[in-house]
C-alpha cells in the first residue's frame, strides 16, 4: 500500500532546474534508496519532502493528503522523521535531553514554561536511547560525542515522533566502516520493528544493495531508472550515469 | 534645481566620516569578529590627536595632509596596542565578550582625554585655504567638503586594491570568509588581528582628524557616531567595505534631504532607514555570507542552578527581607535598584541565553514598562498595583508585535533591529511631549511609602525572576536552546523556532516592563534616558560580566555592574577611568563571566 | 526645633566649650551636576563654587557655621540625580540640594526635594517648566529660564526689520522651549513677521552643511539660532563658508558666553544679537572683584558656569542667613524675596515663582584681534522679563 508518492516535483535555483519534474512512490513498511552521482537533486529533493525547501511544482502525497509547501514542523507532526547528512543534533544539550525535547515536541509539551523539564519523559528517553545503543553517553553534553554517536543520537530523533516515513540523507557519511553497517542494521531493525518506511540517500553502494528493498536513480534532476537492486545493478543507464561523472 | 544639486554634494561629504568610521569598524569585524565599542574613542583620539599636530604646524595645505596621516598613524599604534594587551587575550572568550572590553576601554578613554585634553572644546583654527568655497550653481559650496568628496572614494579605492590585489588582503579575505579555514591554512592570526586593527583604528583616526576643520575636537564625539558607526556597517553588510561605502552614501544622502523635508525627524532617521532595510534584506546591502550568530550557539548547555546555591540565593532574600529594619535609607534605595536591575538582566538573559538573540536595545522594554506605568497613574489615576501590571502587560504586547516581525532575523542583524526599535521608542518618548512629557519627563510618580514599595520590588522581583530561571529549565526553555542550536533539527523533529522566539520575546519583554514600572516608582519619575542607548549598553554589560552560560550569571552581574557603578559615583569623580579598568581587569581575569570564574576557581 | 544633632552637639559643647564652640557641624550643600557628561560647562562651575564656599567661610561662614559642599556627578542622567540625592539626604546629611545642568535632572531633582520636602535649589537649569507648570514650593531656581532668555533677545529682534524668520535649534526640551517663546513673543510684538521654517539638529550630531543649506534655500531675512557647543562651531563654520549670515540678521541664545564663544575664535561671526557674558568688559567692581578672585584661586578665567556656581552658593547662604534655621518650612520663607550678590550685581529669589531675577548680557558680537567678544551689550535683569504675575500664577496653579 501506497505511503508517500510524489508527482512531478521540480526545483530550479536561478533558472537551472535541480529536480525536474521526478515521481516515485514509497510502500508502508519498504526501504528505498535514492542514489545518483553527486548533484543529481537528491539532496533538494529531500528538502522538499521534508518542508526545507518550497517546491516549484508538483504534489507531495502522504496518505492522501498533499504536504508539498508544508512548514518541516507541520510534516513532521504527520509522522515524517529526518536525518541530515551532517548531524544536527542540540549542542548543548547532554544526550538525554536531546531526546527529551523531541519527546517534548512529539507530545506537545513545549508550551508549559512552570514546570521542571528534568523529570518529563525519562523512562521514554531512557527507552529510545537504549534501543540506538546509547545509554552509556546519556548524561554527557552532545558535543562531546564521537561521531557515529552522533549520528546514533540523530536517528533517535528523528524517531522519537514515531514516523511512518523516515527520511536519512545520507545516514552513515563521514563514519568509519565499522560504525557505517552497524548504524545502517540499526536502523533497519528500528524499522522493521515499526513498519516504518524509510527513504534514504548513500554513496556506498554495497550498503544500498544490501538493505534497500528498492532503488532510485537520479541524474541531473531527473529519474533515471528504478527497480529492485539486482535490476538496477545491472541497468546500462545507471552504470553511464555513474561512470560518467 | 541648484539647491539639489548642492544638498546632493553637501550628502556626499557628510558621508565621508561616517564611511571611514564604518569601513575600520567592519573589517575589524570580519577578521576578529570583535564588534568595537571603542571604534567612537579612537575616532575622537584621531581628533584630539590631529588637533595637538596640526595646531603647531604651518598652515598650508602639505602640511596639513602629514598632519592628518601623522594623526591617523598614531591611532593605529593606539589601536595595535589595544590588540595586542586586551582583545588578543580574549579571542577564545565568548564572541560578545569582546563587546564588554572594548566597552571599558572606551569609559577609560573618555576619562584619559579629559585628562590629557582638558574640558574645553578644541577647534582648529582654520586657514584661509579651509575656509574658501567654490561657486556651484550660483550657489557657495565649501572647498574642503569637494576634497573630502574626493578621499571617501579614493580610501574605497585604497582599500579595494588592498584587499584584492595585496597578500595582506588576500590573507583578510579569507579570515573574513572562513576563519577556520583561514587558521587551516596556516595564516598568523595574531600577526593579521593586530594589524586588521591598527588599519581600522587608523581609518577611524583619519576620519576624526579629517572632521577638524568642520568642527573641533571635543569629549562627547566618541558617543556622537558610534551608534550611526555601527547601523552604517550591518546596513552594508558585516565585513564588506564597500556596503559600507553605499551605506554612509545612503544616510549621507537620506541625511540631507530628509531634514528638508522633515526637519523634526533627525534622531529616528537613520534607524527608520535600518529598520525598513533589514526588513527587505536581513543581512544588509551587500552582505551575502552568512554571518555566525555571535554567541556561539553550540556552545555549552546553560547550566541548572546547585542546590547549595539556590540555598544561598533563598538566605540571601530572607535576608533582604529584614533589610528595612537594619539598612539605612539610602542603602536600602540601593538595594531596591540592584533588585530591579537583577531582574532586567534575568529578563535579557532569556533572550540572549536560551533564546540566542542578542540584543543592544533591551532598554525599550524597560521604558515602555516605565511610562506604561507612569501613564497609568497620571493620567488614569490608577493606584500603583495596577499601574505596575500595566507594564508588563504593555510591554509584552509590544514584544510580541515586534517579535513576530525581528525573529526571522539573527547574530547582530537582530541585535541592531532591536537597537533600531529602541531608538525609536527613545524618539517618541523625546517628541510625544503630549503624552510623555518629552526631554522633562512625567513627574511625581511616588508610592505611597518607601518601606511598603520595598517590599513590592522584592517580591515582584523575586518572584518574576524565580519565574525567569524557571521557565529556563521548563519544556518550553528546552525547546527554545534546541532551537537556537540547530533550526533545522528543531524543525524536523516538528518544533517551531520563530514561534518559541516569539514567545521568549514576549517574555523577555513582559519581565523587562515589570522592572521598568517598579524603575518608575523608586525614583519617582520616567524620562526618555530610560530609553537611551546607555541604558541598553547596560543590561547587556550585566548578563555578560556575569556570564551567560549559567542562570546565577546574570544576577551575579546586575548585583556586581548596580552596586559597583552606585559606589564609584559616590567616591570618585573620575568614575569612567575606575569603571573601565575595572571592567578590563574582570574580562582579562573571568573571561567566561563572574559565575563561570568562581565555578573555575572552585574546581 | 531641637533636633538630634543640636543635642549632640550640645553635649559636646559642654565637654569641651572651646573646641566646639569655634568648629561648630558645618551645614552641608548636596551638590548634584553633569560634570562627566558636560565638563566644559561643569568644571568651571566646579570652581566658581568652591570659590564661593571658600569666601563665605573665610568671613565667618552662616549662621555661625561654615558651609561644606558636598559634590556628585549625575552622568547627565536623571535616574543616577535622583539616586545620588538621597545619598546626599541620607547618608551625608545634607540640608540643602543644588545643582543641576539639564533640565529633566533638574525636574526630577525638583521632584524628589518636593517629595522629600527638601529645599532644592536649581543653578543651570533653563526650563520654564522648573518654577511654572511643574513648580512646586521646594525648588528655586537661580537662572534666567528659556522664557526669559526669549523675551530678551525678542525686545532686539523686534526692531529688526526683517520679517521672514527661520529657527534652528536642538532636538530636545531646551531647543524646542526656547523657539516657541521666540515665536510666540516676537509674533505678538511684531504681527507682521512670518516663520517660515525650522531645522532640528539633533544635539551633538548636527549635519552642518546640510542644515545650512536647508535653511538658505528657504531665503530668511533672519535666523534664531538656539544650538550651542560644538554644534555651534560647525554651523557657524559651514555657514560663514556657505555664506548663509550674509545681509542677514541672527539672533543667538547663549552664543556670547565664554564657553560657546570662544571656540569660534577668528570665525566669530559679527553682528549677531546673543545673550552672554562679556567678561572683562564688565567693569563693575562685583565683577572685577570676583574675576580678581578666581584667577588668583584657580590661575585662569572664570566662564558662564564659573558665574552661575558662584552665584549659587552667594544665594543658598543668603537664603539660609535670611532664614536664620534649617528647617525646610523657614528656609522657604527666607529663600523666598531673599536678596544676594552677584558677579553681575544684586540679584534676588521672587516669593511668587522662586525664580532668581539674576539676568544676562544681550548684545552684539564682534570680532576684535581674531577674538570673538560682545559690543553695545548692556545688563538685562531678570525681573524685567518675566511674565505678569497672574499669568504665572496661572502657570503655577495649572500644575496643581
Amino acid at each position: 500500500m501506497t505511503l508517500l508518492a510524489v508527482r512531478n516535483l521540480a526545483k530550479a535555483f536561478g533558472g537551472n532546474e535541480v529536480v525536474a519534474g521526478i515521481s516515485f512512490d514509497v510502500a508502508i513498511g519498504e526501504i528505498v534508496a535514492l542514489i545518483g552521482p553527486n548533484g543529481a537533486g537528491k539532496s533538494t529533493c529531500f528538502n522538499m519532502l521534508n518542508g526545507q525547501i518550497r517546491p516549484d511544482r508538483g504534489a507531495i502525497l502522504l496518505d492522501g493528503t498533499d504536504i508539498a509547501a508544508w512548514s518541516p514542523d507541520r510534516i513532521c507532526r504527520i509522522g515524517v522523521g529526518r536525518g541530515f547528512q551532517i548531524a544536527a543534533t542540540f549542542g548543548s544539550l547532554t544526550v538525554r535531553d536531546n531526546v527529551r525535547t523531541a519527546l517534548i515536541a512529539r507530545h506537545r509539551a513545549m508550551w508549559r514554561c512552570f514546570r521542571s523539564a528534568s523529570n518529563m519523559f525519562t523512562a521514554e528517553a531512557g527507552a529510545l536511547l537504549d534501543r540506538v545503543g546509547l545509554s552509556r553517553v546519556a548524561d554527557q553534553s552532545c558535543s562531546t560525542l564521537a561521531y557515529g554517536d552522533l549520528k546514533r543520537l540523530e536517528l533517535a530523533l528523528a524517531l522519537s515522533n514515531q514516523p511512518r516515513l523516515l527520511l536519512m540523507d545520507e545516514p552513515t557519511a563521514g563514519m568509519t566502516r565499522a560504525d557505517r553497517s552497524a548504524v545502517m542494521d540499526l536502523m533497519l531493525a528500528l524499522t522493521r520493528e515499526t513498519q516504518c518506511a524509510v527513504l534514504f540517500t548513500e554513496h556506498d553502494t554495497d550498503a544500498v544493495f544490501r538493505t534497500a528493498d528498492r532503488v532510485l536513480v537520479m541524474d541531473k534532476g531527473t529519474m533515471i531508472a528504478e527497480g529492485v537492486p539486482a535490476a538496477i545493478r545491472s541497468n546500462p543507464a545507471v552504470r553511464a550515469a555513474y561512470l560518467g561523472c | 534645481m541648484s539647491f539639489l544639486a548642492i544638498q546632493f554634494l553637501t550628502g556626499l561629504s557628510g558621508a565621508v566620516s561616517l564611511f571611514l568610521m564604518s569601513a575600520g569598524l567592519t573589517i575589524i569585524f570580519g577578521v576578529t569578529r570583535v564588534v568595537n565599542f571603542a571604534h567612537g574613542s579612537l575616532y575622537m583620539l584621531g581628533a584630539y590627536i590631529g588637533w595637538s599636530i596640526l595646531t603647531r604646524l604651518p598652515h598650508d595645505p602639505i602640511w596639513f595632509a602629514g598632519g592628518v596621516i601623522a594623526a591617523a598613524l598614531a591611532t593605529g599604534c593606539i589601536g595595535a596596542a589595544i590588540e595586542m594587551t586586551l582583545l588578543r587575550r580574549l579571542y577564545r572568550a565568548p564572541e560578545l565578550f569582546q563587546l564588554l572590553a572594548t566597552f571599558g576601554v572606551m569609559l577609560a578613554i573618555q576619562d584619559l582625554t579629559l585628562l590629557v585634553w582638558g574640558p574645553n572644546d578644541l577647534p582648529l583654527p582654520r586657514a584661509p585655504w579651509l575656509r574658501g568655497s567654490v561657486t556651484i550653481l550660483g550657489e557657495h559650496f565649501p572647498a574642503y567638503d569637494l576634497l573630502l568628496i574626493a578621499i571617501g572614494p579614493a580610501v574605497l579605492t585604497a582599500l579595494l586594491l588592498l584587499l584584492n590585489r595585496t597578500r595582506f588582503g588576500m590573507l583578510i579575505r579569507a579570515c573574513t570568509e572562513n576563519r577556520d579555514l583561514a587558521a587551516a591554512l596556516g595564516i598568523n592570526h595574531r600577526i593579521l588581528s593586530t594589524s586588521v586593527f591598527a588599519l581600522g583604528a587608523g581609518l577611524a583616526g583619519l576620519g576624526g582628524a579629517l572632521v577638524l576643520p568642520d568642527s573641533s575636537a571635543n569629549t562627547q564625539m566618541d558617543l556622537a557616531v558610534i551608534v550611526e558607526a555601527f547601523v552604517v556597517v550591518v546596513v552594508g553588510g558585516m565585513g564588506s567595505v564597500t556596503g559600507a561605502f553605499l551605506a554612509s552614501l545612503m544616510f549621507g544622502e537620506l541625511q540631507a534631504f530628509g531634514i528638508v523635508l522633515i526637519p523634526g525627524a533627525t534622531l529616528v532617521l537613520v534607524f527608520i532607514i535600518m529598520a525598513v532595510v533589514l526588513s527587505i534584506r536581513p543581512r544588509g546591502l551587500l552582505g551575502d555570507a552568512p554571518v555566525p550568530s555571535a554567541i556561539s550557539a553550540a556552545g555549552k548547555p546553560v547550566r541548572p542552578v546547585s542546590s547549595r546555591i539556590q540555598l544561598v540565593g533563598w538566605s540571601l532574600v530572607v535576608l533582604a527581607a529584614t533589610a528595612p529594619i537594619w539598612l539605612p535609607a539610602y542603602w536600602l534605595s540601593v538595594l531596591t535598584e540592584i533588585l530591579i536591575a537583577v531582574l532586567l538582566a534575568g529578563s535579557l538573559h532569556l533572550m540572549m541565553g536560551p533564546g540566542g538573540m542578542i540584543s543592544f536595545g533591551h532598554a525599550a522594554w524597560f521604558g515602555l514598562g516605565a511610562y506604561s506605568s507612569a501613564l497609568t497613574v497620571r493620567m488614569l489615576s490608577a493606584p500603583m498595583p495596577l499601574a505596575l501590571l500595566a507594564a508588563p502587560v504593555a510591554a509584552g504586547l509590544v514584544a510580541i508585535a515586534f517579535g513576530w516581525f525581528v525573529v526571522r532575523l539573527s547574530g547582530v542583524y537582530l541585535a541592531m533591529l532591536t537597537l533600531a526599535f529602541a531608538q525609536i521608542v527613545w524618539a517618541a518618548a523625546a517628541q510625544w511631549s503630549w503624552l510623555t512629557g518629552g526631554d522633562d519627563g512625567i513627574l511625581g510618580v511616588w508610592p505611597s511609602g518607601s518601606v511598603p514599595f520595598f517590599y513590592w520590588v522584592l517580591s515582584l522581583s523575586v518572584a518574576a525572576t524565580w519565574l525567569l530561571q524557571r521557565i529556563t529549565r521548563s519544556p518550553f526553555g528546552l525547546a527554545l536552546t534546541a532551537a537556537r542550536d540547530s533550526e533545522a533539527r528543531a524543525l524536523s523533529i516538528g518544533l517551531r523556532a520563530d514561534r518559541l522566539r516569539m514567545a521568549a520575546f514576549a517574555m523577555s519583554g513582559a519581565a523587562a516592563g515589570l522592572a521598568g514600572g517598579l524603575f518608575a516608582f523608586s525614583t519617582g519619575s520616567v524620562f526618555p534616558t530610560y530609553v537611551a542607548v546607555g541604558k541598553s549598553v547596560d543590561v547587556l554589560l550585566m548578563v555578560l560580566l556575569g556570564g551567560i552560560n549559567t542562570v546565577i550569571g546574570p544576577i551575579a552581574g546586575a548585583v556586581a555592574y548596580t552596586g559597583f557603578y552606585d559606589l564609584l559615583l559616590q567616591t570618585t569623580s573620575m568614575w569612567r577611568l575606575a569603571l573601565g579598568l575595572t571592567i578590563i581587569t574582570l574580562v582579562l581575569a573571568f573571561p567566561d563571566g563572574l559565575a563561570g570564574g568562581w565555578r573555575r576557581s572552585r574546581s | 526645633m531641637l533636633t538630634r544633632r543640636t543635642v549632640l552637639g550640645t553635649t559636646a559643647a559642654l565637654a569641651v566649650p572651646t573646641a566646639a564652640r569655634a568648629q561648630p557641624a558645618p551645614i552641608r550643600i548636596g551638590e548634584i551636576n553633569s560634570y562627566s557628561a558636560i565638563p566644559s560647562f561643569t568644571l568651571p562651575y566646579r570652581n566658581g563654587w568652591q570659590l564661593a564656599a571658600d569666601q563665605i567661610n573665610a568671613s565667618g561662614g552662616v549662621l555661625g557655621r561654615k558651609l561644606e559642599v558636598i559634590s556628585r556627578d549625575d552622568t547627565g542622567k536623571p535616574q543616577d540625580a535622583v539616586r545620588l540625592a538621597g545619598e546626599l539626604l541620607d547618608e551625608q546629611k545634607v540640608d540643602i540640594l543644588a545643582g543641576g545642568y539639564l533640565s529633566n535632572v533638574g525636574l526630577a531633582l525638583s521632584d524628589f526635594a518636593q517629595q522629600r520636602k527638601r529645599l532644592y535649589i536649581a543653578g543651570e537649569p533653563l526650563s520654564d517648566a522648573l518654577v511654572w507648570q511643574k513648580g512646586n514650593r521646594y525648588c528655586f531656581r537661580l537662572r534666567p529660564s528659556t522664557y526669559m532668555q526669549a523675551a530678551m533677545l525678542v525686545q532686539e529682534a523686534a526692531k529688526l526689520p526683517a520679517k521672514r524668520w527661520v529657527t534652528v535649534a536642538p532636538n530636545y526640551e531646551y531647543g524646542l522651549s526656547t523657539v516657541k517663546w521666540f515665536k510666540a513673543l516676537l509674533s505678538a510684538k511684531r504681527p507682521d513677521v512670518t516663520f517660515v521654517g525650522e531645522q532640528w539638529p539633533a544635539l551633538g550630531k548636527i549635519d552642518a552643511g546640510a542644515t545650512v543649506a536647508a535653511l538658505a534655500e528657504l531665503k530668511p531675512d533672519a535666523i534664531l539660532n538656539v544650538t550651542f557647543g560644538p554644534d555651534l562651531t560647525n554651523f557657524v563654520r559651514q555657514g560663514n563658508t556657505r555664506g548663509l549670515f550674509e545681509n542677514r540678521s541672527v539672533v543667538s541664545v547663549l552664543t556670547g558666553e565664554p564657553e560657546y564663544l570662544e571656540p569660534l575664535g577668528d570665525e566669530t561671526p559679527e553682528g549677531w544679537i546673543v545673550t552672554g557674558y562679556p567678561r572683562a568688559q564688565v567693569t563693575t567692581p562685583a565683577n572685577t572683584a570676583f574675576i580678581a578672585a578666581y584667577k588668583t584661586r584657580f590661575n585662569a578665567v572664570p566662564g558662564m558656569g564659573s558665574v552661575v556656581g558662584y552665584s549659587l552658593i552667594q544665594s543658598i547662604a543668603a537664603g539660609i542667613r535670611r532664614a536664620g534655621s534649617l528647617d525646610a518650612d523657614k528656609l522657604i520663607d527666607g529663600f523666598s524675596g531673599a536678596t544676594f550678590e552677584t558677579p553681575f550685581g544684586p540679584a534676588s529669589y521672587r516669593a511668587l515663582d522662586h525664580q532668581g531675577t539674576l539676568g544676562t548680557f544681550v548684545g552684539k558680537t564682534a570680532l576684535r584681534d581674531g577674538k570673538g567678544m560682545m559690543v553695545d551689550w548692556h545688563y538685562a535683569d531678570g525681573a524685567a522679563y518675566l511674565p505678569s504675575d497672574q499669568e504665572v500664577l496661572a502657570l503655577r496653579q495649572s500644575a496643581g
